[in-house]
């Protein structure tokens, strides 16, 4: 094997950047299905990587290959693999379609200058949410009672029924750290909401949101969580601006929750992004008239 | 950038390697030009793309707030965002002016491919009711071409591109080169049956620059949706990919990225451009380029603004400008009109897993065709772009489980945008403003456009209409907007250097030669008369192959 299929064969099997091409490849002796399949996965990544040593050789090979022909050879050799992988299956299409657009295109760029690397990307296993999930995380713009009532508050708005809630999702880590890169405008507006949740509730019962027994906060969210109308018979009445708050942090919340991986599976997100066509209407034709 | 690559004369250089860009160098480098592709932006790589990247994995999931410091004026297009507003121009270091009574907002990118990377992929073909638009209404002028001229050049780049759409045999809108159609959901043929049965007007489903089979080289789309942020199967048509590829497969391109072009450089004497002058993106080192021919393809309003940068001793007010019209006839779509509801009676269920369709319906502009009645408040028409689908009821009442429910139960909702014609005026136009300067000290545009009463009223009557059809389709809780948005929202800026047969009237020939200076071209928007109501991209891009046509034939002949 020529040196530099040996290092990505070393590459693959170890799925280790800085493997040194020691003498013994095996040494995590991985099942053979595994091993067959990361054989087959490597075939592409041969295909590309020896495409562009012998760039002017393959090119006219490669656009001569059938784009179907392609697929039909790896789903045939996807059979083989456990029904886990039917995602793995379009991941390797997909792959090999890049291997086979990805070489010729990445040719294109041969004229121009080299450019240091400072454009947004991301490698594969970049991941934001990791950070909030650790155990001793702490808020960096909310205080400490902050935190706790907008953990209250999402749970309220957004709680455990047959799938997790806002409380689970952690809303609260990933609102934190928004509004600590938000304008000072919605800054304020944020805390403004909570403000006025807590000065309400003191006033009516004489306790911040967060310390106020379950059926108090319902009965309170109940109060601001819908428009009120404003005028009665010759009166004017001051303006209730809890309904503003209110909507204010919910969607807050909302956003969060619905964005976060939680959110998303609670909606049905399955994590598959390659569909093969679109269903549209499946009635017949003279149902909609 | 090599010494050898400079010190060449080249036969073209294109500004530019976007849309126009990049059908130029591909057409003359094809016909054997040696050309020069000037790119003021970086190169892009199939690595940035993040289409299937989950939101959650972003630092602020795709609500990012970092972006408004450097980028205040491009988050207002709805393609930048978290995952990649790098592509988009800086802000800060490009401004621009214009007086505060009337607002414009500019969105670019500067990047290989420029605006193809994140474009909207709408394609509409422009009719001779656009071309010939002046003569059926007595107001601005007809293009120095019509349809018959155009359409083998219409063919030819939707055969390239891959155009998936429906034929409906109507005259304001002809039909292309189609590959099979996206399907429609339930709530479009719905509005179709019922827009056709009232009102005789035609609900299609878009015609978008997006592969539903395999195509050139190219894999069908697999309907993640978010093609703004890029595509690794390349199934929405971008230039770096496709049209900038075939150029440097051909050997005769040298692709330069990171060359601002600051102007064109001038043969007095003879009266004929030399070449350009570029300022290095990121050493501020300055560069010539000499070419036989230099051919603008920055885009409507960074053309023109070069031109201008260019002016000399001959050409005082502008580089090509004895006409005195540079600039001027600046036009965008009115947009910002339309209505939405809801579907009431749809029986659905949504899922995140579905298939996510990159595409909407298109009507048919039904208003001041050449055959029937005049509308009486306003001349020229509009279409829609909309769609009627489930969506996520987020804005829902109340709060807990049953938030949480109504939520994820939906509501089918339906709505209508209207794309209204912005008629060509001498008092929206583009100039230099001498106080400001963009970051390589090149001397930034004052743009100064409004929309005027033909657009609202148009845009008013496209409220009603829309507002109309969705009733006519049983929806319900309908709000109509006839209020437009900022010019320059519709990101279709257009004109400034107009064609035209009369030198007097225009700036730029039938072939999009200069008029003063014979090897001296522009291919980008710049060179619109009238705006039309269609996305114009399709059309400059048939413009460009059929100016490539007439350069390489001048060209050979030595006449250029």
């Amino acid at each position: 094997m020529p040196p530099h299929m040996m290092k990505l064969a070393v590459y693959l099997v170890r799925n280790d950047k800085n493997a040194v091409p020691p003498c013994d490849v095996r040494q995590s002796s991985p099942g053979f299905w595994l091993r067959l399949r990361r054989t087959v996965e490597f075939v592409p990544v041969f295909l590309r990587e020896t495409f562009n040593r012998y760039e002017g050789v393959f090119e006219g090979v490669l656009f001569r290959l059938n784009i179907e022909s392609l697929k039909r050879v790896y789903s045939r050799l996807a059979d083989y693999y456990d029904g886990v992988l039917i995602m793995k299956r379009r991941e390797l299409f997909r792959q090999t379609l890049l291997g086979a657009i990805g070489s010729a295109v990445t040719s294109a760029f041969r004229g121009a200058a080299a450019e240091p690397r400072h454009a947004r990307q991301f490698p594969s296993d970049f991941d934001a949410s990791k950070d909030l999930a650790r155990a001793d995380w702490k808020p960096v713009f909310l205080d400490t009672h902050q935190n706790e009532t907008l953990i209250a508050l999402s749970d309220m708005i957004l709680p455990k029924t047959d799938t997790p809630g806002a409380k689970e999702a952690l809303v609260n880590r990933f609102v934190d750290r928004l509004l600590a890169a938000e304008t000072r405008e919605s800054q304020q507006r944020f805390l403004a909401g909570l403000a006025y949740i807590d000065g309400e509730c003191m006033a009516r019962y004489r306790a911040a949101f967060v310390y106020l027994p379950a059926e108090s906060q319902t009965e309170f969210l109940k109060l601001i969580a819908y428009p009120h109308s404003l005028v009665t018979w010759g009166e004017k009445l001051a303006e209730f601006e809890g309904p503003a708050h209110f909507e204010n942090l919910k969607s807050w919340i909302s956003r969060a929750y619905y964005n976060s991986e939680i959110g998303m599976k609670e909606l049905g997100w399955s994590g598959n992004v390659f569909h093969d066509d679109l269903e549209g209407c499946p009635h017949p034709p003279e149902t909609h008239k | 950038m090599s010494q050898e690559a400079l010190s060449q004369k080249y036969d073209a250089i294109v500004v530019g390697s976007g849309a126009t860009g990049g059908w130029a160098a591909k057409r003359l480098a094809e016909a054997g030009m040696k050309v020069a592709l000037l790119e003021a932006g970086r190169n892009i790589s199939p690595e940035e793309f993040t289409e299937h990247m989950p939101a959650y994995k972003l630092e602020y999931r795709n609500l990012s707030p970092e972006i408004v410091r450097t980028r205040p004026i491009q988050k207002m297009c709805y393609a930048c965002m978290e995952y990649n507003y790098d592509w988009f121009v800086d802000d800060l270091q490009n401004p621009y002016s214009s007086p505060p009574d009337k607002p414009f907002t500019w969105q670019r990118l500067r990047i290989v491919g420029g605006r193809t990377l994140v474009w909207g992929r709408q394609s509409y073909r422009l009719s001779d009711l656009d071309f010939k638009a002046a003569s059926l209404d007595g107001y601005g002028a007809d293009w120095p071409f019509s349809y018959k001229d155009i359409a083998p050049y219409y063919d030819l780049v939707e055969g390239y591109v891959g155009i998936s759409g429906m034929t409906e045999g109507n005259e304001a809108l002809p039909d292309g080169q189609f590959l099979p159609p996206m399907k429609m959901t339930c709530g479009e043929v719905l509005l179709r049956e019922r827009v056709k049965a009232k009102f005789g007007r035609t609900v299609t489903i878009g015609r978008t620059a997006i592969l539903t089979k395999n195509h050139n080289g190219r894999a069908a789309c697999h309907y993640c949706g978010p093609c703004e942020r890029g595509c690794s199967t390349f199934s929405y048509f971008s230039s770096p990919f496709t049209t900038v590829a075939d150029a440097l497969k051909t050997g005769n391109c040298t692709l330069i990225t990171n060359a601002v072009v600051s102007q064109v450089e001038m043969d007095s004497k003879e009266n004929r451009a030399r070449g350009v002058t570029y300022i290095d993106r990121l050493t501020r080192k300055t560069y010539q380029v000499s070419g036989r021919t230099v051919i603008l393809c920055a885009q409507a309003l960074e053309s023109t603004r070069i031109l201008f940068n260019s002016n000399t001793r001959e050409y005082p007010a502008g580089l090509a400008n004895s006409s005195g019209l540079l600039g001027r006839f600046l036009m965008d779509h009115a947009v910002g009109a339309g209505a939405s509801a809801e579907l009431p009676d749809m029986e659905f269920k949504k899922s995140a897993s579905d298939p996510n369709r990159p595409n909407g319906i298109y009507v048919i502009r039904f208003r001041n065709l050449k055959a029937g009645p005049r509308h009486p408040r306003f001349i020229r028409g509009y279409g829609f772009q909309g769609g009627a689908a489930p969506n996520y009821a987020f804005g829902a009442e109340g709060f807990g489980a049953s938030y949480k429910n109504a939520v994820k139960k939906g509501v089918y909702g339906i709505h209508l945008g209207g794309f209204g014609e912005s008629l060509a005026r001498l008092d929206n136009y583009c100039e230099i403003d001498p106080a400001l300067k963009d970051a390589w000290g090149i001397p930034a545009l004052r743009i100064s456009m409004t929309h005027g009463s033909n657009e609202a009223a148009m845009m008013e009557d496209a409220a009603v209409t829309a507002a109309e059809m969705l009733e006519a389709a049983g929806a319900r809780n309908i709000t109509l907007n006839a209020k437009l948005a900022m010019p320059g929202m519709a990101i279709h800026e257009l004109g400034t250097a107009r064609m035209g047969d009369d030198p007097k009237k225009s700036v730029l020939n039938a072939y999009n030669q200069a008029h003063d200076v014979k090897n001296l071209f522009v291919f980008d928007g710049a060179c619109f008369v009238s705006s039309g109501c269609q996305n114009p991209t399709l059309t400059m891009m048939a413009i460009t192959v059929r100016a490539c046509d007439h350069l390489v034939e001048r060209f050979k002949k030595n006449e250029v």
